[in-house]
């Protein structure tokens, strides 16, 4: 056990959540996820990323090309539950989206990406406190929390990310404990 | 079993060492370098320094998972993927394939090639001191270490000046400092707490990480570059493990056979002679079972799996398993207790960062019960902290801040907010009944019975962690930190994967397991000096101390030889 796992579990405690118990049935969490659906989300998950971390002056999502990690994290990396609650996640987008403005997400203009995301990033922003904490135990990160997890986790170590958004230093050779910020100073990619 | 595959003199040597990990390396260098035909065993793989590093150049997009444990590592390893990530998986063992039983739970964390944990280890080196050498016979637990601080002091310098060990000296009675290369530098966080501390504490010391890695270049490994990879094993030797120091010293001599994939099952007892006659071990590729010989043996296979070799040489003379007459042996397991500090954030500084991705934190020398009044407490021993400051970096920024979009991303990609970290490693007393016993019901795939462990901590470790929370945050308080949390995670035995005591050291055969020098009271000619030798824990970090009783051992092992005492 290391320094930052101990920093590391203390995070998944106070940052990941629960979604609103309304909707989800506990019992479509532990069915085997189809996975397959994935695939056919692919434009949605790569237009949600990008919302998430759009282009800018630096790379985004998109330009980060992420939805490939995004999936494979979401096969290899993540419970049962987690996986069903982010495939319903992404259907709900689609029929939430066709209700609000009858097309599908990936042909929606910024305006109307955004409103969508602020809606379910504030129906799945993580209760405080103790509450969750126990939602979290019963019913793993919410749809939403997994998907910015993953973009975050994506773009901050793939090539653009890392070396464009981020500052990488592939071999430091030296340590230095106090310099100062120079102008537009990015984060370390890696600690 | 065909014992004549070669004839028994072709498997003799001078000596034998079970096991390459941090002990079991130095063994094989000392004794190599003192002119012995040493055989070293190694019950996994071969990894040769550099070539077998097979993840240590590799960027974090070259990785599938962005580093992390996928759910079928979660579930086939639930052990040691408490401990390994996607960098450093291939340098633990696979769960299924070495089962053990947990009475209680124990996470049994192991590296089982050549190099063993040596290639994964945390790298943290400091001296015990008297204050530790002392505390059994002064509060009556347990037995008296047989030695003291000024019989090892010379062989940390010995080790010291190998291995290379960056620190700072502070003069400090408890925490004795050592042949130090250059410390590193603390940050300018680090600092100002270094600072505070000093006023606002009385005699408490926040020095940088004494630690296994090179500030310069040193005996053929170049100095360590700063990229925190550690684990994954290092191209340039920065830091030191067995396949980057001492086993090329050991080969170096030509006096080393080096036997990967040798599980051995039992040491062989001559009862006529009263020594020792050699070892016997199962390939574990083959499950051909060979029987070596030699004069002397040095047992390094770990805590654990020392205590398992000893209770499995059962003969006539020994139906308890070897040199075990006391029922000592696999007895007073050990580990640190940990996963208990407080953290708080700085503001200010705002315009400082650091470079570099330096391999250490800081540590804060143990101030509880030094045998004054002031820093007496109502429990017994002590702790130090290790900890570091930092600005929150991405990992911590993108799980926590709400939001999304570019507002989102430009915090995302900054230098986030200071903070401070510090979590404290206490001393665990020993306790006969936290043990190690055989369990003959089931079997591994080689046949051999499982270990069984048994091990809890109790009223004083629990009274330690609120000590060593309460002090955590009282320290960031009164240092200028806000937003100070203490906190208290769920400790498994084993996480600190700091095993020891399971054949103590002691003056007396009847209630230790090893004399003064590793030598088993029962058995002259078998050595015994991982971390099964340890009479008490203390609380520092304790491989150091390993490869300084190793050196010791084997100075003295060799001596006796050559009087024709062994």
């Amino acid at each position: 056990m290391n320094r930052r796992k101990a920093l590391g579990s203390l995070l998944l405690l106070a940052g990941a959540g629960a979604a609103a118990w309304s909707g989800i049935r506990l019992r479509n969490l532990y069915s085997t996820p189809d996975l397959g659906k994935l695939q056919e989300h692919t434009e949605l998950i790569t237009e949600l990323a990008e919302t998430i971390i759009p282009a800018t002056d630096t790379p985004g999502a998109k330009a980060a090309g992420i939805t490939p990690f995004i999936i494979r994290m979401i096969r290899d990396c993540t419970p049962k539950k987690e996986q069903n609650r982010f495939l319903i996640g992404l259907d709900e987008v689609d029929a939430y989206t066709s209700n609000h403005y009858n097309r599908p997400f990936a042909r929606c203009n910024i305006e109307q990406r955004t409103a969508i995301a602020a809606h379910f990033e504030r129906r799945d922003r993580p209760y405080k406190g103790i509450a969750g904490k126990i939602s979290h135990k019963v019913m793993g990160d919410s749809f939403f929390v997994i998907m910015k997890k993953y973009t975050v986790i994506g773009y901050c170590t793939s090539m653009e990310g890392a070396t464009r958004g981020l500052a990488y230093d592939y071999v430091p050779g030296h340590y230095l404990g106090a310099v100062r910020l120079k102008p537009g100073q990015k984060a370390w990619a890696t600690e | 079993m065909n014992l004549n595959i070669k004839s028994a003199q072709q498997r003799t040597y001078d000596a034998i060492v079970i096991g390459s990990g941090i002990s079991g390396g130095w063994a094989a260098k000392e004794l190599c370098e003192k002119g012995l035909k040493t055989l070293v065993l190694e019950r996994g793989r071969n990894v040769e320094h550099v070539k077998d590093y097979v993840t240590t150049f590799k960027t974090p997009w070259e990785f599938q998972h962005g580093g992390l444990n996928t759910e079928k590592d979660l579930s086939e390893d639930p052990v040691q993927s408490a401990e390994y990530n996607e960098g450093n998986r291939h340098f633990f063992v696979r769960d299924k394939e070495h089962p053990y039983i947990q009475e209680k739970p124990f996470n049994w964390i192991r590296g089982y090639q050549v190099g063993g944990r040596s290639l994964t280890w945390g790298r943290q080196s400091y001296r015990l001191s008297d204050l530790d050498f002392e505390a059994n016979l002064k509060d009556g637990h347990a037995v008296d270490w047989p030695i003291r601080y000024q019989d090892i002091a010379p062989w940390y310098s010995y080790v010291e000046q190998f291995a290379g060990i960056s620190g700072q000296p502070e003069g400090l009675a408890q925490l004795p400092d050592g042949e130090f290369l250059p410390p590193m530098e603390m940050n300018i966080l680090e600092k100002h707490f270094r600072e505070q501390v000093k006023q606002r504490f009385d005699g408490r010391c926040v020095t940088i990480g004494r630690v296994a890695n090179l500030t310069r270049g040193w005996r053929g490994r170049a100095p360590c570059q700063y990229r925190n990879l550690c684990s994954r094993g290092c191209p340039y030797g920065g830091y030191f493990s067995s396949n980057a120091a001492t086993l090329p010293a050991a080969a170096a001599t030509g006096n080393m056979t080096l036997r990967p994939f040798s599980i051995v099952s039992e040491i062989l007892y001559d009862k006529e002679k009263g020594s020792a006659s050699g070892v016997r071990i199962i390939d574990a590729e083959t499950k051909e079972v060979i029987d070596f010989y030699a004069k002397i043996i040095f047992l390094n296979a770990s805590t654990i799996g020392s205590a398992f070799v000893l209770l499995h040489s059962t003969s006539d003379a020994f139906p308890n398993g070897l040199g075990n007459s006391s029922d000592l042996v696999g007895r007073h397991l050990m580990d640190h207790h940990f996963k208990v500090g407080a953290m708080g954030d700085y503001h200010g500084m705002e315009d400082w960062y650091y470079e570099g991705r330096r391999p250490t934190g800081i540590y804060i020398p143990r101030f509880r019960n030094l045998g004054d009044t002031a820093s007496k407490r109502d429990y017994l021993r002590g702790f130090g902290y290790q900890g570091y400051g930092e600005r929150e970096g991405w990992m911590y920024t993108g799980l926590t801040e709400d939001g999304f979009g570019k507002s989102f991303k430009d915090k995302l990609l900054r230098p986030g907010k200071w903070s401070f970290w510090l979590g404290a490693w206490g001393e665990t007393l020993p306790y006969a009944d936290n043990r190690v016993t055989l369990d003959t019901t089931q079997r591994d795939k080689w046949d051999l019975p499982l270990a069984r462990v048994a091990f809890s901590i109790r009223d004083n470790e629990m009274a330690m962690r609120q000590d060593m929370q309460h002090s955590a945050a009282e320290m960031l308080e009164e240092s200028g930190f806000s937003n100070v949390t203490g906190f208290d995670y769920h400790y498994v035995g084993g996480e600190c994967v700091h095993e020891m005591g399971t054949a103590r050291m002691g003056r007396d055969p009847k209630t230790s397991v090893l004399n003064g020098n590793n030598q088993l009271h029962e058995v002259k000619n078998v050595f015994i000096t991982d971390g099964s030798c340890m009479t008490s824990s203390a609380c520092q970090n304790p491989s150091l101390t390993y490869m300084a009783l190793t050196a010791r051992a084997c100075d003295f092992a060799v001596g006796e030889l050559k009087k024709g005492n062994l």
